[in-house]
C-alpha cells in the first residue's frame, strides 16, 4: 500500500476518475475527478464497496467477465459500463480494472474510469446524423436516378447547358434527333453543333435563335425551327428554351426539343382540307349561281313553269353554298382557333360591316333593327373574324326566325374585362326543353324543324368559337315572344395568343 | 354610258366563270381583256394599263398573289385597284392580299355578278 500510496498525489491530479479499492473491495481513495463525475465526497464512500456505483444497467456478463479477470489476477477494460451518480443520474463509462500484486497476491484494484457520456451522446447524434445523410444520399441517389429515368422517359430531346451554350447534359431522344452520342457532346456548343432554318431554309442568326432569348434575357422562348442536318431533310422542331436562374443570374439553360414532323404534316392535311372543300366545292357552285343568274337577267324569255325550276335551282345552289360555308366554318372551328385571323379589331367595325352584309335581308323582312353599344367599345387584339362568324350567325337566325315586321335588336357593350355581345329578337322563340341541346351539332328544334332552312351548324359553329375564345354564351327564350342570346368574351386571350404566335412560325 | 369605257382585266383559269364574268361586263359596258394565268395576266395588265384588274389566287403555276406583288413593284401597276376574287376565303390569304394592298376580297360563291359589278363601279367612280 505504502508504495501505491505514493502514487496519491498523481492520482489526485488525473483527470480520470479512479477509485482504488483494497482486496476485500473496500474503498480506500477516489480521486477528485471522480468526486466530480459521480458527486459522491470521498468521506461518504470510504470503506464502502464500489457496487454503490452500479446503475442496473451494465449488462451481467460485464461483471461476470470482470470477476473472473480479476480472479485471475489480470487487468480488464470495458466500454460497456453504465453507472449512477450520487443524485441518481446516469453515465456511461469506459473503465480498466489494474490488480495492484503485493507479495504475490492481488492487494488493491484501481479502477480507472473515462467518462464517455458526451461522447456516447456524439456518437448517437452522429451516428443519427450519419443516418440522416444516408437517407439523403439515399434520396438524391434515388432522385438523381428518378431524374435520369424522367430525363431518358422523356418523349423529347432535352438539353442542358451553361450560360454560354455548351451542353453538360442531354437525353436519348436528344441522341436520336440529333444523330449524336452523348459522350461526344458534353462540353461542345449548341450553336455549332447544329444550325436552325426558317420553313423556307434560310438559316436563323445566332441572336435570333429561341436559346439566346433564355441566355440573354432570362426569358422562355419558343416556337417552331426547322433543325438543319447534314444529308438529312429538315426536320420541323418545336423548341422550347427555359433560363437556369440561380439567385436572379442566368446561370445555364435546359432546351426541350420535340420533332413535330407529324403535327406539321397534320396542320398541312387540315389546311389542304380547307383548301379543297373551299376551292374545289365552291367552283361549280358559283358557275350555276352565276349562270342562272345571267338566265333570268333575260327574264322575260321563260314560262312561269320555266321560270319556277330556274328558282329552284338557284334555291338550291345557295342552299349547297350555304351548306359548304357552313361545313368550311364548322371543319375551322373543329381544327381550333387558329384557323381565324388574330389582329386589332373593334366589335363596333366589325358589327357595321355585319349589318351592311345583312341589310337586304332586315328589309326585305320589315325588321325594325336597333344597334346600341356602349360608350368606350375600344379596339383590341383578338380573332375579328370569329367575332363577325358569332355575330353573323347570331343575327342572321334572328333575322330568320322573326316574322315580317318584328323585331331585333343589336347590344354591344363591356365590363372591365370582357366584351358583351346581345342579340335580341321578337321571334318564335326556343321551346324550353330544346333550350339545353340548341348548341349540339346539327340539332334543330321541333318548332323550325319544317318550316325554315338550316343545317343546325350555326349555334354549333358559335358556341365552339366562343368556347375557344374562352368566353360563355347563354340564351333566354320564350315560345312565341323571342329569344335573347348573350355572348361573354374575355378581353385578355393570352394563352391562345401564343398558341397563335407559335402556328404562325410554321 | 357617256363617261369613257372603262378597261377591266380578268385573270381567272376557270374557263365557265371567266365566260360568264366576261359576259356580264361586257353586257355591263365594260371593256373587258381576259387572261387565265398569272404570266399572261401581269403580262397584259403592264402593257395594256387597264383601269381595274379582277384577279382570282389559286392559278396555275404563278399564284394570284405572287401576281400581284410583282404587279405592285411596277411604276403603273402600283396604284392599279385590284379586287381579288377566289372562293378561297382563307385568313392568311386576306390578310395577305390586304397587306399586299387590294381594294376588297370576294368569295365568288358567296356574291352575284352583279353585285361584283356594283363593286367595281364603286371602284372606278
Amino acid at each position: 500500500m505504502s508504495h501505491l500510496l505514493g502514487y496519491l498525489s498523481l492520482f489526485k491530479i488525473l483527470p480520470e476518475p479512479t477509485v482504488i479499492t483494497d482486496a476485500s473491495l473496500s474503498i480506500v481513495y477516489i480521486n477528485p475527478a471522480l468526486e466530480k463525475l459521480s458527486g459522491y465526497k470521498f468521506s461518504e464512500v470510504k470503506g464502502k464497496n464500489p457496487n454503490i456505483f452500479k446503475s442496473g444497467k451494465t449488462p451481467p456478463r460485464v461483471y461476470q467477465a470482470l470477476h473472473r479477470a480479476l480472479i485471475g489476477g489480470k487487468s480488464f477494460t470495458t466500454k460497456e459500463m453504465i453507472n449512477k451518480r450520487k443524485d441518481g443520474s446516469l453515465y456511461q463509462i469506459n473503465s480498466s480494472y489494474v490488480p495492484i500484486k503485493e507479495a504475490g497476491k492481488s492487494a488493491f484494484y484501481i479502477q480507472i474510469q473515462h467518462d464517455i457520456t458526451e461522447q456516447k451522446k456524439a456518437e448517437t447524434e452522429l451516428a443519427e446524423h450519419a443516418a440522416r445523410l444516408e437517407a439523403l444520399n439515399r434520396s438524391l441517389k434515388e432522385e438523381f436516378v428518378k431524374g435520369e429515368a424522367l430525363l431518358e422517359s422523356i418523349g423529347d430531346g432535352v438539353i442542358a447547358m451553361d450560360k454560354k451554350g455548351a451542353i453538360i447534359a442531354l437525353n436519348k431522344k436528344t441522341e436520336v434527333i440529333f444523330g449524336w452520342k452523348t459522350k461526344n457532346m458534353l462540353g461542345k456548343s449548341v450553336f455549332t453543333e447544329f444550325k436552325l432554318a426558317d420553313e423556307q431554309g434560310k438559316i436563323i442568326p445566332k441572336d435570333m435563335r429561341p436559346i439566346q432569348l433564355a441566355l440573354t434575357t432570362a426569358q422562355v422562348g419558343h416556337g417552331i425551327y426547322f433543325l438543319v442536318k447534314k444529308g438529312v431533310e429538315k426536320i420541323p422542331l418545336f423548341i422550347t428554351s427555359a433560363p437556369v436562374i440561380v439567385d436572379g443570374i442566368v446561370v445555364g439553360a435546359v432546351n426541350i426539343y420535340r420533332n413535330v414532323s407529324q403535327q406539321v404534316a397534320i396542320d398541312r392535311a387540315k389546311d389542304d382540307f380547307l383548301y379543297f372543300a373551299s376551292h374545289t366545292l365552291r367552283t361549280p357552285l358559283s358557275a350555276v349561281a352565276w349562270s342562272i343568274e345571267r338566265l333570268n337577267e333575260d327574264g322575260q324569255n321563260f314560262s312561269v313553269e320555266q321560270k319556277k325550276s330556274l328558282n329552284r335551282i338557284y334555291d338550291q345552289t345557295q342552299k349547297m353554298i350555304q351548306l359548304t360555308n357552313d361545313l368550311l366554318d364548322v371543319t375551322r372551328m373543329e381544327f381550333g382557333i387558329l384557323s381565324y385571323k388574330y389582329e386589332e379589331a373593334n366589335p363596333l367595325m366589325i358589327a357595321a360591316d355585319l349589318i351592311a352584309d345583312l341589310k337586304n335581308r332586315i328589309k326585305d323582312k320589315k325588321i325594325t333593327f336597333n344597334f346600341t353599344s356602349g360608350k368606350d367599345i375600344k379596339t383590341y387584339k383578338t380573332y375579328s373574324n370569329a367575332i363577325y362568324i358569332i355575330l353573323h350567325n347570331l343575327l342572321s337566325n334572328a333575322v330568320k326566325f322573326t316574322p315580317i315586321g318584328g323585331k331585333v335588336s343589336l347590344k354591344i357593350s363591356n365590363t372591365e374585362k370582357e366584351l358583351v355581345l346581345q342579340v335580341s329578337d321578337s321571334g318564335v322563340g326556343i321551346p324550353k326543353t330544346a333550350q339545353a341541346r340548341i348548341f349540339q351539332k346539327m340539332y334543330r328544334a321541333h318548332n323550325v324543324r319544317d318550316k325554315f332552312e338550316g343545317s343546325g351548324l350555326g349555334l354549333y359553329i358559335t358556341s365552339g368559337i366562343i368556347n375557344h375564345m374562352g368566353g360563355k354564351i347563354t340564351v333566354k327564350s320564350k315560345l312565341g315572344q323571342g329569344t335573347t342570346f348573350t355572348v361573354v368574351l374575355p378581353f385578355a386571350l393570352e394563352i391562345i395568343q401564343s398558341r397563335q404566335a407559335e402556328s404562325l412560325q410554321l | 354610258m357617256n363617261k369613257q369605257i372603262k378597261k377591266i382585266l380578268l385573270i381567272e383559269d376557270e374557263v365557265v366563270l371567266l365566260e360568264l364574268l366576261a359576259g356580264k361586263f361586257n353586257d355591263s359596258g365594260f371593256a373587258v381583256t381576259t387572261a387565265q394565268s398569272a404570266e399572261a395576266g401581269i403580262k397584259l395588265a403592264l402593257r395594256s394599263h387597264p383601269d381595274l384588274i379582277l384577279l382570282d389566287l389559286i392559278l396555275p403555276k404563278m399564284d394570284g398573289l405572287t401576281m400581284l406583288k410583282k404587279l405592285r413593284k411596277d411604276k403603273w401597276g402600283i396604284g392599279v385597284p385590284v379586287i381579288i376574287l377566289s372562293n378561297l376565303n382563307d385568313q392568311k390569304k386576306i390578310s395577305e392580299a390586304m397587306k399586299i394592298g387590294v381594294y376588297d376580297f370576294l368569295v365568288k360563291s358567296n356574291v352575284k355578278l352583279a353585285e361584283v359589278v356594283e363593286q367595281v363601279r364603286e371602284v372606278l367612280g
